[in-house]
């Protein structure tokens, strides 16, 4: 039974969901690899935009900074390592074909799936029920912070987000294994020409990037440490900050980094931040609680607030060193990849 | 004081809103009609830097004085600072190319 109210947050809903499949339609039959990049952006800000009327605007953040920032980053990064066309000649090739009955049956698998899912914000739903209302009910006496998701991701569930945290750093640490940067790569960074063209470039964007970094470092910070009150916290403020410095040496000339060092760097950073998590679990279980009891801390509700902000504080130095070096180490690459421009 | 029952300034935020959509929708017709990269680069400008802009101003005019005015101020500051400068690099990017390519 489908009641048709048509309210304007109903119908902005509509309209984003079905712009959804036709992007997705568009990015299937595309075969150029930048227009592909530019379209699974554009995916990933109308997605966002459906988290923020869905009234997740913390979702709707790490969307819009990964999806959108990073992953487009790293996908144009990749297209100009790889080839920038899909060749398309050899259509009914043995890999095309295994891989055309593996999506079909996991296609039937995800629409054998569906039938078991709840109807789209019904009410009776068993998230809807019984779950959501007991962690908004006891969120102020058993946390003692004002925001329920970051009571749930770091204290209700603070093992899972553990778990999560290591799968960050992993991804990490297996993204660095696979490029290979170790086997030194003597390169001619500084060849005359690229000289000449980033000497043509105008002022205007050096000025403008060096004025918004102050800024969005200050948003950053502030989602960091405001992630107890408002929408936020570790998982967002390290995926803002690392698309930030992104976007900061997207435009400008980053020629003149070390970038063997700053990967390592990123890349001790990212154990630390973890550690940070485990360490916090770790001392919580040795002064008398249980793993990743906050409460024991001080033995007041102070204690929560104080185990919830330190392990935030992990979370995002681990998730913005990973994103950071997973950028540089295809820039790296690029950078460092043989010249074959005269020929 | 209620800002919805002041006719006058309904009057001017629909004229702002009306003016930023026809420099949005000028701004697609270009990006569709007009021939070459640049050229289609410097009509889908104009929305970035008149139509939008115009259309926030009509929006902060109907919000009234609160919290989400100045939020719409600082998100058009934004879109000044950084859209133009995203059109002149995609604009430089081209050009060098071009320029890479017949050196070679």
């Amino acid at each position: 039974m489908i009641e048709l109210g048509l309210s304007l947050d109903v119908i902005l809903e509509s309209f984003f969901l079905l712009l959804l499949p036709i992007l997705a339609v568009a990015i299937l039959f595309s075969e150029n690899m930048a227009a592909i990049a530019i379209m699974s952006c554009v995916f990933s800000m109308v997605m966002a935009v459906i988290y923020l009327l869905l009234a997740a605007p913390d979702v709707a953040m790490t969307e819009s900074a990964i999806g959108a920032a990073i992953s487009t980053a790293i996908l144009i990064k990749s297209m100009q390592l790889t080839q920038s066309r899909i060749l398309s000649d050899k259509f009914f090739c043995l890999a095309n074909i295994i891989s055309f009955f593996a999506l079909l049956f996991f296609g039937a698998m995800m629409i054998y799936g569906f039938a078991d899912l709840p109807d789209y914000g019904q009410g009776s739903a068993p998230v809807n029920s019984y779950i959501s209302k007991d962690y908004i009910k006891n969120t102020p006496s058993e946390i003692g912070i004002a925001s329920s998701v970051a009571a749930i991701l770091a204290s209700y569930r603070g093992f899972d987000t553990l778990g999560e945290t290591l799968v960050i750093m992993v991804a990490g640490l297996v993204v660095y294994f696979v490029m290979n940067i170790e086997r030194p790569v003597q390169v001619d960074l500084l060849d005359e020409k690229a000289e000449a063209v980033y000497e043509n470039k105008i002022w205007m964007t050096d000025y403008i990037r060096t004025m918004l970094l102050p800024v969005s470092l200050i948003l950053a910070f502030y989602i960091q440490v405001h992630g107890e009150i408002s929408p936020g916290g570790g998982f967002q403020a390290g995926s803002v900050l690392s698309s930030i410095f992104i976007f900061y040496f997207v435009v400008a000339d980053i020629k003149s980094i070390n970038f063997h060092k700053m990967i390592k760097t990123l890349l001790k950073l990212s154990f630390v931040g973890f550690l940070i998590y485990l360490l916090m679990a770790i001392y919580t279980a040795v002064i008398g609680g249980y793993f990743l009891e906050y409460y024991a801390i001080t033995g007041t509700l102070l204690g929560h607030k104080i185990g919830i902000f330190i392990i935030e504080i992990g979370v995002g130095i681990t998730v913005f060193s990973v994103m950071l070096m997973i950028f540089l180490l295809f820039e790296y690459k690029l950078q460092s990849k043989p010249i074959t421009r005269s020929t | 004081m209620n800002f919805e029952d002041l006719w006058s300034l309904n009057i001017l935020a629909s004229a702002l809103m009306l003016m930023g959509m026809f420099f949005i929708i000028t701004a697609v017709v270009g990006l569709i009609r007009f021939p070459d990269f640049l050229t289609k680069i410097h009509a889908i400008s104009i929305s970035d830097s008149l139509g939008v802009p115009l259309f926030l101003c009509g929006a902060m005019l109907l919000n009234g004085y609160n919290l989400a005015t100045l939020k719409i101020a600082i998100i058009i500051l934004l879109i000044y600072l950084v859209n133009p400068m995203i059109t002149m690099e995609i604009g430089s990017y081209f050009i060098n190319k071009k320029s890479e390519g017949s050196d070679d």
